[in-house]
């Protein structure tokens, strides 16, 4: 392996805290300091420093399991923040008709396909022998599940908007 | 081909963070938009790279999905210049390679292969770096110096 001082440079552009932090919003599963410490090669002491102030920021959740601390990404709070961006990026109209033309992707697929769950479409491959065919499919039930899960996201977004731009206007 | 399992677009802010602080890219953003959030893509500045490529810029492609046990991703660079694409993929594609595999395409050379690969890290962001260091200090000159 070559070049590894180049390497250290360029993440050393990223200090300690922010290594940890970009890292820590990936916390999936619960993991303790010294985990993530070990990751991100620094110190037990800095990991913990950092890990604290995003619970406090709450970035993170810490989990106490027997006698182990564990962290992870505080899932109710990012689905939050993510509902607060997309109304502060997005015009209304805009969130109304993505979601109109995510719905209709669905529906689209449901004709095409002759089922109603992406669920129902992977099961719809075992049947098939076409190679193509099964990678079409299974590239879809993978989107259908990502729309999914976006549309609870942006239909948030729509029914509190008036509510919110309300909130987020700074009075001069 | 589609990766497994399901994504958090919460993960993708810790990896646009890498994205945007990696010397050799100019601009990153989310595909389709930013509504739909399926994946990262990057512009790479074709003049920082090595060899130099251009006019048009390279893109580098970050998608990553997760199911209960485990992560899949596929970070994947093409050249619209050369046709030249490599990346690498944590799917099922080709498990004989194990669960990482690196695959690249040289239309000028003809090339191409699937190879088997390894990361030490589990953290998306800490893959994410090595795969970047791999690919613009080793790959890329080795692949596409002609």
């Amino acid at each position: 392996m070559a070049d590894d001082t180049e390497r250290d440079d360029e993440r050393a552009s990223m200090t300690r805290g922010e290594r940890v932090r970009a890292a820590a919003r990936t916390l999936r599963t619960p993991r303790t300091a010294s985990w993530i410490a070990d990751e991100t090669d620094v110190s037990v002491k800095t990991a913990q420093k950092y890990l604290d102030q995003l619970v406090a920021d709450n970035v993170l959740r810490k989990i106490e399991q027997g006698d182990q601390t564990l962290y992870c990404v505080d899932q109710l709070m990012a689905t939050y923040r993510e509902v607060a961006s997309l109304q502060r990026e997005h015009s209304r109209e805009e969130l109304t008709s993505a979601l109109e033309s995510m719905r209709t992707t669905i529906t689209d697929w449901q004709t095409t396909y002759g089922v109603e769950t992406p669920g129902e479409l992977r099961a719809s491959i075992a049947d098939l022998d076409d190679a193509d065919e099964i990678e079409e499919r299974r590239e879809v039930a993978s989107e259908w599940e990502h729309l999914d899960d976006r549309i609870p996201v942006v239909q948030a977004a729509l029914t509190e908007y008036d509510w919110a731009t309300e909130r987020d206007t700074i009075s001069v | 081909m589609g990766l497994s399992g399901t994504i958090d677009s919460s993960v993708y802010e810790g990896l646009k963070d890498v994205l945007r602080r990696y010397p050799t890219v100019t601009t990153v953003a989310y595909e389709p938009d930013s509504i739909v959030k399926k994946f990262l893509r990057a512009q790479v500045d074709p003049n920082r790279v090595f060899p130099p490529t251009g006019p048009d810029a390279p893109t580098l492609d970050v998608e990553w999905r997760f199911t209960t046990d485990d992560q899949y991703y596929r970070i994947h660079y093409a050249d619209p210049n050369t046709g030249f694409n490599c990346g690498w993929h944590r799917d099922d594609d080709h498990p004989e390679l194990g669960p990482v595999h690196f695959q690249y395409e040289n239309p000028v050379t003809g090339g191409n292969k699937h190879e088997r690969a390894n990361f030490e890290k589990e953290l998306p962001t800490e893959v994410l770096w090595t795969a970047l260091d791999r690919l613009f200090d080793e790959r890329l000159p080795d692949l596409t110096d002609s």
